[in-house]
C-alpha cells in the first residue's frame, strides 16, 4: 500500500505532508503527557507509534485528520484526565505544528500499568536519549 | 536518461542566448532551502548540489515557465505547513532572482520530522 499523504493546496503550489510526519508529531505529543506509557514493554511510544503499529492511527480526510490512540495509563493517575490530556496534547500539536485540522481524537485506554513497571520503562527511555522538552 | 536539458532565459537571438541547466535551478532551490529556518534535508546533513540535487528537486519547464518540486524534512517544533510555505516563497524568490525565469509553482513534499536528539541541524 502506498504511503498516505496529506495534501494542502497553497497559493504557491502544493504542500504534501507524509503520514509519518503527522504520526511522529502525534507520538511526541503523547510522550509529553504524564501518566501515559507505551502499550507493551520495551521500546518507547515513538517506536511503537512510528512503526505504524496499533498504538496510533491517523485517518486522513480532506485537509483534516481523525486520530485513534491506544494507550496504557500508569496506576495512580486518573485515567480519565490522562486520556483527556492525551486528546488535548495530540490535537494541539497536530494543529499547531502540523497545521492540520483535527476532527476526532478517540483515545482507547487498553491497560493500566503498575508504577514499578512504569519506572523501569522510564529509565530505559532516558537511556535512549529522551529529552525533557 | 534524457539528455541534459537547458532553460533559455533572457536575450534575443542577436545578443546570444543564455542557457541555464536544470541542475543549476535544482541547486539554487536546495541552497534556498537551507536558508529557511526549520527546513532540513530529508537525509544526511546538507542539500545535495549539481546532479545529485535531482533526486530531491525536480524541475519542470513548460512554455518558458518553471515548476519545482522539492522533498524536505522539517525540524520538530516548527509548524510544518507554515515552514513549507516559507520555503515556497524563498525558492520562488531565489530562482527568479538568479535565473530570471518565472516560477509558477513550488510543490513541497514533507517526508519526515527531524527530532533534536536525532541529528544536529545546521544552524543558519
Amino acid at each position: 500500500m502506498a504511503e498516505q499523504r496529506l495534501v494542502l493546496e497553497r497559493p504557491l503550489g502544493r504542500v504534501t505532508v507524509h503520514l509519518g510526519v503527522l504520526e511522529a508529531i502525534a507520538a511526541r505529543a503523547v510522550e509529553k503527557v504524564e501518566g501515559v506509557r507505551p502499550l507493551r514493554l520495551g521500546g518507547g511510544l515513538k517506536n511503537i507509534f512510528t512503526g505504524a503499529e496499533e498504538g496510533l492511527l491517523i485517518n486522513l480526510g480532506d485537509e483534516q485528520v481523525d486520530v485513534e490512540l491506544r494507550i496504557a495509563v500508569v496506576l495512580g493517575y486518573p485515567v480519565h484526565e490522562v486520556a483527556q490530556g492525551v486528546q488535548q496534547a495530540v490535537r494541539e500539536d497536530l494543529e499547531g505544528l502540523a497545521g492540520v485540522k483535527v476532527g476526532r481524537t478517540d483515545v482507547f485506554v487498553k491497560q493500566v500499568i503498575p508504577p514499578q513497571e512504569a519506572l523501569v520503562l522510564e529509565e530505559e527511555s532516558e537511556e535512549g536519549g529522551e529529552n525533557n522538552g | 536518461m534524457a539528455k541534459e536539458e537547458e532553460f533559455v532565459s533572457g536575450l534575443g537571438p542577436e545578443e546570444g542566448k543564455v542557457s541555464i541547466s536544470r541542475d543549476v535551478i535544482a541547486t539554487i532551490a536546495g541552497l534556498a532551502a537551507t536558508e529557511v529556518e526549520g527546513i532540513a534535508p530529508p537525509k544526511g546533513e546538507s542539500f545535495p548540489r549539481g546532479e545529485a540535487a535531482r533526486k530531491l528537486v525536480e524541475v519542470q519547464l513548460a512554455e518558458g515557465r518553471v515548476r519545482i518540486a522539492i522533498k524536505v524534512a522539517v525540524a520538530y517544533g516548527h509548524p510544518v505547513s507554515e515552514v513549507a510555505q516559507k520555503l515556497q516563497e524563498r525558492i520562488k524568490e531565489e530562482v527568479e532572482k538568479m535565473t530570471a525565469l518565472p516560477v509558477d509553482a513550488v510543490d513541497v513534499e514533507v517526508t519526515r520530522v527531524v527530532f533534536p536528539e536525532e541529528e544536529p541541524l545546521e544552524e543558519v
